[in-house]
């Protein structure tokens, strides 16, 4: 119940927020431009794919995090945890990968690069999928959740990887805080979608777990009425 | 004016893709998930009386 209230405020938070931030992105950022002066509007993409990525980096480092209190305790519910927070890690994934790649064919003429940002995050992509790829390859069910626990931790390994490679490695992706280069209205506007994001992908969380405790208590419930 | 719609114009179709994607996306999972709650909810209130039917009778 207590789970279910706090979701749905957080959602609807959520949604405030991003609808605050993509009306600020339209109607209040100033448009970035190019050193020769032109305008660079797909730079508007920005506010809303980094909140998307930043958001499946942290919810990613929740599957590592119940993977190792499922290794530590056996704990059916952190195993269910750390499978819900993949498939929410999956969601944002998929959509920071289809706005980059969006946003690389206007500002880099290619739909695809090989630099050392899209291709850690893409192994990023591969290991979430391969995350479920592997859950639905085991048919025991506590094998199934060691395997994946395991598998979860160390696929967070690329995260912050991916995360800081752009500060460490030469490369083509923008590094939009290394000199702080965003003008007031544009930080702001970003910042109430970053916050919007990551309540919805708390909300998003949150609502899965308690469909997976329904189904479970229903499970019960069924079992119940068959003995 | 005509010299920045020049520059916007070819570039808005992938603003307004990417917009639109994360929009439907984000809708569409909020839309489902509570779709299949609200069905488990109800398959829920009739086993819960079915099962309080069956205690009644025994």
């Amino acid at each position: 119940m207590k789970r279910g209230y706090l979701a749905e405020v957080m959602l609807v938070l959520g949604a405030v927020l991003t609808t605050a931030a993509f009306l600020m992105t339209f109607f209040w950022a100033p448009p970035s431009v190019y050193p020769d002066g032109r305008v660079d509007f797909a730079q508007k993409i920005f506010y809303f794919h980094v909140p998307v990525a930043e958001a499946s980096f942290l919810v990613f480092f929740f599957t590592a995090f119940y993977g190792v209190r499922f290794l530590m305790t056996k704990r059916k519910e952190f195993d269910v945890k750390a499978r819900i927070a993949t498939e929410v890690t999956l969601f944002f994934v998929l959509l920071t990968m289809a706005t980059g790649i969006l946003w690389t064919r206007v500002e880099w003429n290619v739909w695809w690069q090989w630099e050392p940002r899209l291709t850690t995050y893409f192994i990023m992509t591969l290991l979430v999928i391969g995350y479920f790829v592997l859950r639905n390859s085991v048919e025991d069910e506590e094998r199934r959740a060691t395997y994946a626990a395991a598998f979860g931790i160390l696929a967070f390994i690329d995260a912050p990887i991916s995360f800081f490679i752009t500060r460490v490695v030469q490369s083509t992706h923008p590094v939009v805080f290394k000199s702080g280069g965003l003008e007031p209205p544009m930080l702001v506007t970003f910042i109430v979608g970053q916050i919007g994001m990551l309540m919805l992908g708390y909300a998003f969380y949150q609502l899965r777990l308690k469909e997976e405790e329904l189904k479970e208590r229903l499970e019960a419930l069924k079992i119940g009425l068959g003995g | 004016m005509q010299d920045i719609y020049s520059q916007v114009i070819p570039q808005a179709p992938y603003v307004i893709w990417a917009y639109a994607l994360i929009w439907v996306s984000l809708l569409g999972f909020v839309a489902m998930v509570f779709a299949r709650l609200r069905r488990l909810d109800k398959q829920m209130q009739v086993l819960e009386e079915a099962l309080k039917r069956r205690e009644q009778q025994a």
